[in-house]
C-alpha cells in the first residue's frame, strides 16, 4: 500500500471504530476480556484497571449497553459475584481498533524508511 | 488433543473432581476457575504441563488451557482420557487433595482457599526470596477480597505443599522433636 492509501485507510477505519468503545480504558476492558475468555470478575478488573468503582461500572455499562461485552452472575462460594465477557460483536469492534492501530504502526514505519533512504 | 490436556483431565479424573455443567459454554464459570487453579498447583509442584500460566487479573490462568476446554469441553466433562498418571504425578494429586482439597476451609470456600493458595504458590515460585510479610502484602494488593485469615492459612498449607523430604535436616529433625515434646 502507498503512503496515501494507507493514511485513506487510517481516516476510513477511524470512521469505522465505535468512539463509545475506543477510550484507553473500554479498549484494555476489550482486550482483558478477549484474553480471558473464562471471563473476569468485576473485582478483578478494579483491580487491574485501578480505577474507582462508579469509574469501571460506567464503563462496563457502555460496553454492555452497545453489546460488546456481556454481564453474568454465578454463586461462588455461597456469594453472588459479577463476571463480564467478550461477545461476537466485541470482539469484531477491537480487531477494527487493532487493525486501525497496524495501520498507524505500518505509517509510521514507511516514514521511517524513507528517512533512511 | 494435546497430551497436557490429558493429563490435566486425569488429574482432575484422580481427584474425583466433578465438573458443573452450564448452557454456554458447556462449563460452569465456578469450575473453569477451579480447573485453572488446580492445574496450576500440579505445575508449581512439579507435573510436567506445556500451559504456561500468568498471575494478574485473573490468576494463576492459562489462556491455552482455556482454549483447550472450549475447542474439547466433552472430554473435560466426562474425564474421559487415555492419560495414565505415573507414581510421581499420583503423589502430587494426593498432596493437593490432602492440604487443599480436603482442608475444613475448603468446605465453605472452595474457590477462595484454591484461588489464595495456587496464587501463594506462584508467587513463591517466581519470588523465592519472598518473606511471608512480602507474601502477604503482594497477596492482599493482588486480591483485595481475600480476608486475612485466609491469607495466611493459605500461605501455611503453600508451604507445606512446596516442602521437600530434602529440607528436613537434622538440625530441624531435632528442633521438631524437641517441640513435639514440649508437655
Amino acid at each position: 500500500m502507498s503512503t496515501n492509501q494507507i493514511l485513506d485507510e487510517i481516516i476510513k477505519g477511524t470512521e469505522r471504530i465505535n468512539s463509545k468503545a475506543c477510550t484507553l480504558n473500554r479498549s484494555l476492558l476489550l482486550a482483558l476480556c478477549y484474553y480471558f475468555i473464562d471471563g473476569i470478575q468485576f473485582r478483578e478488573l478494579k483491580t487491574a484497571l485501578n480505577i474507582s468503582d462508579g469509574k469501571l461500572s460506567s464503563n462496563l455499562k457502555a460496553l454492555t449497553k452497545v453489546d460488546y461485552l456481556k454481564e453474568e452472575e454465578t454463586v461462588m462460594d455461597k456469594k453472588k459475584i459479577k463476571y463480564f465477557s467478550i461477545t461476537k460483536n466485541g470482539k469484531k469492534e477491537l480487531e477494527k481498533i487493532i487493525n486501525w492501530i497496524e495501520l498507524i504502526k505500518e505509517l509510521l514505519e514507511e516514514d521511517k524508511n524513507e528517512t533512511k533512504l | 488433543m494435546k497430551p497436557s490436556y490429558k493429563k490435566i483431565i486425569a488429574i482432575l479424573k484422580y481427584l474425583g473432581f466433578s465438573i458443573e455443567r452450564s448452557d454456554s459454554p458447556d462449563i460452569s464459570f465456578n469450575s473453569r476457575f477451579k480447573i485453572q487453579k488446580i492445574a496450576y498447583l500440579c505445575k508449581g509442584l512439579g507435573i510436567e504441563l506445556y500451559h504456561k500460566f500468568t498471575i494478574r487479573v485473573h490468576g494463576p490462568y492459562s489462556h491455552v488451557l482455556a482454549q483447550d476446554y472450549y475447542n474439547f469441553p466433552e472430554a473435560i466433562v466426562n474425564l474421559e482420557t487415555d492419560y495414565i498418571l505415573n507414581e510421581s504425578e499420583r503423589q502430587i494429586a494426593n498432596k493437593i487433595k490432602e492440604n487443599v482439597l480436603d482442608h475444613y476451609i475448603a468446605k465453605d470456600y472452595e474457590t477462595e482457599f484454591l484461588e489464595a493458595v495456587s496464587t501463594i504458590v506462584y508467587l513463591k515460585e517466581e519470588n523465592p526470596e519472598f518473606s511471608d510479610d512480602d507474601i502477604f502484602a503482594t497477596v492482599k494488593n493482588m486480591k483485595s477480597h481475600l480476608k486475612e485469615y485466609m491469607i495466611i492459612t493459605s500461605n501455611n498449607i503453600a508451604k507445606e505443599l512446596l516442602f521437600k523430604p530434602e529440607f528436613l535436616t537434622d538440625e530441624i529433625r531435632k528442633e521438631l522433636d524437641m517441640w513435639d515434646n514440649i508437655n
